[in-house]
């Protein structure tokens, strides 16, 4: 699992310990799920984000 | 009384606008210290405007149904020059220049705008237990939640304050307190309705529609606030068709999906039979049962988490130096947004297309899909776990389990009441369609629930 303590000092976030403690949990059973995933993603899948060149263009 | 029978009632001169509206602001006035409905009453503007709305209508000036109708918006929507809190005291002093585009369209429509309900804190939980405004109640049990984050929205709905409320759907949040509190909710199409003038919660995810106590109403409602709008990214230029279903639709020849994996697993015994009951009655009504598998919805739902963690932080990066302006659990959630790496995000909006292939094969089989809304009737103010089928499970993640999902898929999804438990809390049945497809589920709600909601003794 991630070390949520280490990512919040290494991206300076003032994220109280206590609260830290309080998310890991959640944030790992999340992880276990979505790593899985991920590992299963062919690699032409774009992602399913919205930009268009042109105003108003659909 | 329904938004149509009223609208009949008007234009027979049975009922004026100005009374339909004096009677929701008193009903709002004898309700809201207990159930804490509405943030803000507009009395002035709601009476000068159902001045007019009689005004024109005896002058032959018909606007459609909704016209002289008494409505509230979820105040996370945009009014202009009424406060717009997003249920935050960030937002608290915010006064709008101008209005969201749904709720152009329904001032354009002739509604009567009385006021804002309340909310989960910025939209972000299920149950409106809210920090900084007080909690707001279930009409059917005061001692618990109605749902979220449109909790007000549905309290004011079933409270018989209004005709009509907005509400706003990232994860649930239209469908849940529909459920929670008997009323009708209809999540619509992802691009169907302008998610202009609302503060974003998750640009990916977030729609609009209505809370109502028909069927009938909520597809009247869909079509005054559906179609184009050029200032929403996402707004989809296909016409708006005919929403409307006839008073006793048939079913015959629809074919019903019954999903076998995931929706009936760990459910209330109650909310189970009641649901199960349903799906009975639409095979007596012409519908064809297809039991089906669905994609893994478990999985859909953490690739929805990890877009809706992220992109809500990402809206709230700017205030997050201010902790003790946000509440416990929102705060919780923001966090666990900051924490994501960027990669997790992408690679989410690719397992998102990923899955809607997936899912899209379920709806070359079937025309719809019935499950339960919420695994759980409402539950207690304060309440974080619930025990489920044995196993003890977050009131949130209990809740959002067969909801938000279909957010990440961006499909329609209407929640109609089908029943109460034992404890008399509404049960909620969810009808998923095919993209751009609310006319069908409308009128598989339609006929399976041809009247009026329920109404609590208040």
């Amino acid at each position: 699992m991630k070390d949520w303590r280490q990512i919040a000092l290494g991206n300076k976030l003032d994220i109280p310990e206590a609260d830290l403690g309080r998310i890991a949990p959640a944030l790992d059973s999340m992880e276990e799920v979505f790593r899985s995933l991920v590992g299963g993603i062919p690699p032409d899948i774009e992602p399913a984000v919205i930009f268009h060149a042109a105003e108003g263009a659909e | 009384m329904t938004i149509l029978e009223a609208a009949a009632a008007l234009r027979a001169r049975q009922i004026s606008s100005v009374e339909l509206t004096e009677a929701a602001l008193e009903r709002v006035r004898k309700l809201n210290d207990c159930l804490n409905a509405f943030l803000t009453t507009t009395d002035e503007s709601a009476r000068t405007r159902a001045q007019q709305a009689d005004e024109e209508l005896a002058r032959g000036m018909d606007l459609g149904p909704l016209h002289g109708i008494p409505i509230a918006i979820k105040d996370v929507f945009c009014t202009k020059g009424i406060a717009t809190t997003c249920g935050s005291p960030l937002f608290a002093e915010r006064i709008p220049d101008h209005d969201a585009a749904v709720v152009e369209k329904l001032a354009a429509a002739g509604a009567v705008l009385i006021g804002k309900t309340g909310l989960h804190e910025l939209a972000y939980g299920v149950t409106s237990n809210n920090p900084h405004y007080g909690p707001i109640r279930n009409p059917w049990n005061q001692d618990c939640v109605p749902g979220g984050s449109s909790g007000g929205s549905g309290a004011a709905v079933a409270a018989g304050m209004v005709f009509m409320a907005t509400g706003s759907d990232t994860g649930g949040s239209i469908r849940i307190p529909a459920s929670f509190c008997g009323t009708v909710g209809l999540k619509p199409t992802f691009g169907r309705v302008s998610r202009y003038g609302v503060l974003p919660l998750d640009f990916s995810l977030d729609h609009m529609g209505p809370l109502t106590r028909s069927v009938r109403d909520a597809a009247i409602v869909l079509k005054a606030i559906a179609g184009y709008d050029s200032r929403d990214d996402t707004s989809s230029r296909r016409p708006v068709p005919e929403y409307l279903p006839e008073p006793e639709p048939s079913l015959s020849g629809v074919r019903v999906g019954v999903p076998e994996n995931f929706y009936f697993d760990r459910l209330d015994p109650e909310v189970e039979q009641a649901v199960r009951g349903m799906v009975r009655q639409t095979e007596s009504l012409g519908a064809v049962l297809v039991p089906v598998r669905v994609p893994d919805i478990a999985a859909i739902n953490v690739v929805a988490r990890v877009i809706l963690l992220a992109e809500a932080a990402a809206v709230m990066e700017p205030h997050l130096s201010r902790r003790d302006r946000f509440g416990t659990d929102v705060l919780s959630l923001l966090d666990q947004g900051r924490l994501l790496p960027a990669t997790d995000y992408i690679n989410a909006q690719r397992l998102r297309r990923s899955m809607q292939k997936q899912f899209r094969a379920v709806f070359e089989r079937v025309d719809c899909l019935l499950t339960p809304t919420s695994p759980i009737t409402a539950p207690h103010i304060g309440q974080t776990s619930a025990v489920i089928a044995g196993a003890t499970e977050d009131v949130r993640l209990a809740v959002t389990r067969l909801v938000r999902g279909i957010n990440l898929l961006g499909l329609p999804a209407l929640s109609i009441p089908c029943g109460r438990d034992r404890a008399g809390l509404p049960i909620g049945l969810q009808i998923v369609g095919r993209a751009f497809e609310e006319a069908l589920i409308l009128k598989v709600g339609q006929a399976l629930m041809p009247m009026e909601a329920a109404s609590p003794q208040l």
